[in-house]
């Protein structure tokens, strides 16, 4: 049993999650499924498949490489029965052939097991309607971008996160001026007063987001937060038909650094606007311990886009449930030379006029 | 689409036109108030044109004025009226120069004022109004007028009179370059300088907009800060020196034009006339 197909019980049909209804839809019998209905048939095809072959399959197991066990890249489709190709971080794909949407639950077991997940808020359609609404209100663009042709891939992706909780408490040291100016006689005075200042403080942080997945850029998942994260549910296998979904491959360990700095920056932000009614502040140095660390492995949605403009390939990186977008859009030098030179004549005619008056 | 593409393009077009069009907006002045009719619509013509380009060449204001009434003032309150209504002056400044023709009292009048009186100072009024003052005499009024312009373009290009101190024998101060471009920019500079400014505004809101062609972080340090959770436990703010310094405040004198005006009235007003 390498991968699982959610099957409609009604029909058999492949079922995928509907981001819109938010439940399971047969697209072949239209039958609707609530995520408890989804949850006990499988439950029942698993206990039956694991009485079937619990025996044989478990000696044929051990005669397998365990190399192969852990990095295997070939299932098969339980649908047609062709490989399944994936790299070994995918947990959620389609059949290439008759892409039905397929789950593959080794790659979700044991600490590789989600806790929770916030699932799809829109579907395929309205994710496309956000961006080009998005890139609509960006001047600078080329008109030619949005027209859909040019999107070459869009997929909806569960991306590994991991959400760190921690207790923070630190110092930090600075120095602090006060400047005030007098006039007395035909003297101007500047008194600068300096000032040592130090705080301390606490504080709690939750659910710090940090990707745990090599293949999405950090700076385009960090874009993304935040995530609401009242739409956190327990981790199902069924959200995940439909949509591709990876495994971690950065541990807790692994993205803690990145964390750690974050929440160190945070704090010291948060202490920094405590130092008030100085001219200027420069903090020298600081010092923030963090201790009650705690992570959870969730999986978010990402809609990634993939568009092909003039050569060259543009990603983006949309979240799932609030649809903001992160991504860099290309410039049209045409639009933009003639922004400036409409901004730059107004300033100027404003200039003129204004010149008037003043000189 | 292609029509509002064709229109962004011609606005570098439209900016260059603009920058010549206020030049001549400037220069369009009226220069030659011949309300006593003793030039030829040529003769008028002719002196406007030179009262331009020298109002250009000295950055002040070149008038000349005719009249058969002049109200009951006398010469010089005629001048200062004439001029203030008229709103005479350098690009925003007061500078400049009028020539009056009055044949109500049969008198012809120099007023000067700013860096007209700084450049030609009574001494200097007295050398105009001997070059003008023949020709009156025969009715060549165009040939004083012409006369009058072409005595103003020396003694500007000869620069702003030095007083001799007597005293110390020494020659006392002029006023140097620098002193006499501080009264009013240039026009050319003028517009140079907006130009630069519209410039950077367009670079800067460019610049604006590029970093908006991009998603950008909305995340602060508060965003993952459980409510309430955060608390100073310490706080210091320990006084450890003052620093004073101190700086002479300067009396800002740059303007010296009343200081050599002869009336000591409104700033800077200077002129004298002789009766023909």
């Amino acid at each position: 049993m390498g991968v699982i197909v959610y099957k409609c019980i009604n029909c058999g049909g492949p079922l995928a999650f509907k981001a819109e209804t938010q439940n399971w839809t047969c697209d072949y019998c239209l039958s609707e499924f609530s995520e408890q209905e989804v949850r006990e048939f499988i439950l029942n095809e698993q206990a039956q498949a694991e009485a079937e072959t619990s025996s044989a399959v478990l000696e044929e197991h051990k005669l397998q490489d365990q190399e192969f066990q852990e990095k295997a890249m070939g299932y098969t489709c339980e649908s047609c029965g062709a490989e399944i190709v994936t790299d070994d971080t995918t947990a959620a794909t389609f059949c290439y052939y008759c892409h039905n949407p397929t789950i593959i639950p080794r790659r979700l077991e044991g600490e590789f097991r989600p806790e929770k997940v916030i699932p799809f808020k829109f579907n395929r359609e309205k994710a496309t309607e956000i961006f080009i609404n998005w890139c609509k209100k960006k001047p600078l663009l080329s008109k030619q971008f949005t027209s859909t042709s040019e999107l070459e891939k869009l997929s909806g992706i569960y991306v590994p996160f991991w959400l760190f909780d921690c207790h923070s408490d630190g110092g930090i040291n600075g120095t602090a001026t006060r400047v005030r100016t007098y006039t007395s006689g035909d003297t101007r005075y500047t008194e600068t007063k300096y000032y040592r200042v130090h705080r301390e403080g606490k504080a709690i942080f939750r659910d710090v987001p940090a990707d745990g997945s090599k293949k999405m850029d950090d700076e385009l998942m960090s874009i993304l937060e935040p995530y609401d994260y009242k739409d956190l549910t327990d981790f199902s296998m069924s959200f995940l038909s439909g949509y591709l979904a990876e495994k971690y491959d950065m541990d807790q360990n692994d993205v803690y650094g990145r964390v750690s700095g974050l929440i160190r920056d945070n704090m010291e932000s948060l202490l920094r606007e405590t130092v008030r009614g100085y001219s200027s502040v420069s903090i020298n140095d600081s010092d923030i311990k963090m201790k009650n660390v705690d992570a959870t492995y969730v999986l978010l949605p990402v809609w990634m886009f993939t568009y092909q403009f003039k050569g060259k390939t543009y990603m983006f990186a949309m979240n799932g449930q609030t649809g903001k977008i992160a991504g860099k859009l290309p410039i049209s030098p045409g639009r933009a030379a003639s922004w400036f030179s409409g901004v730059s004549a107004v300033a100027f005619a404003a200039l003129m006029i204004g010149g008037q008056f003043l000189w | 689409m292609v029509k509002l593409k064709k229109t962004f393009a011609l606005l570098p077009l439209m900016l260059v036109l603009m920058f010549a069009f206020c030049i001549n907006v400037f220069a369009a002045y009226e220069k030659v108030y011949d309300e006593a009719d003793l030039f030829s619509e040529k003769e008028r013509a002719d002196l406007n044109e030179q009262a331009i380009a020298l109002s250009e060449q000295t950055e002040m204001d070149i008038v000349i004025v005719t009249t058969n009434n002049s109200q009951g003032k006398s010469s010089s309150d005629y001048a200062l009226d004439f001029y203030e209504e008229h709103g005479f002056g350098y690009e925003g400044t007061l500078d400049g120069v009028l020539y009056l023709l009055n044949m109500d009292e049969r008198e012809v009048y120099i007023f000067t004022r700013d860096k007209g009186t700084d450049y030609i100072d009574a001494s200097r009024v007295e050398e105009l109004l001997d070059r003008v003052y023949p020709p009156l005499g025969e009715e060549s009024y165009r040939e004083s007028a012409q006369i009058f312009l072409e005595e103003v373009e020396s003694m500007m290009a000869a620069g702003p009179p030095v007083y001799d101190t007597g005293g110390s024998g020494e020659s006392g101060y002029a006023y140097t370059e620098e002193g006499s471009t501080a009264d009013g920019l240039g026009m050319i500079e003028k517009l140079g300088i907006y130009l630069l400014i519209s410039l950077a505004i367009g670079g800067i809101v460019i610049g604006i907009m590029m970093m908006g062609n991009k998603g950008r972080s909305t995340v602060n340090a508060r965003t993952y800060l459980e409510d309430n959770s955060f608390t100073i436990t310490k706080k210091r703010d320990q006084h450890y020196n003052t620093i004073v310094t101190q700086q002479k405040i300067q009396q800002n004198n740059n303007s010296g034009g009343s200081t050599f005006s002869g009336g000591g009235g409104g700033g800077g007003i200077g002129g004298g006339g002789r009766k023909f």
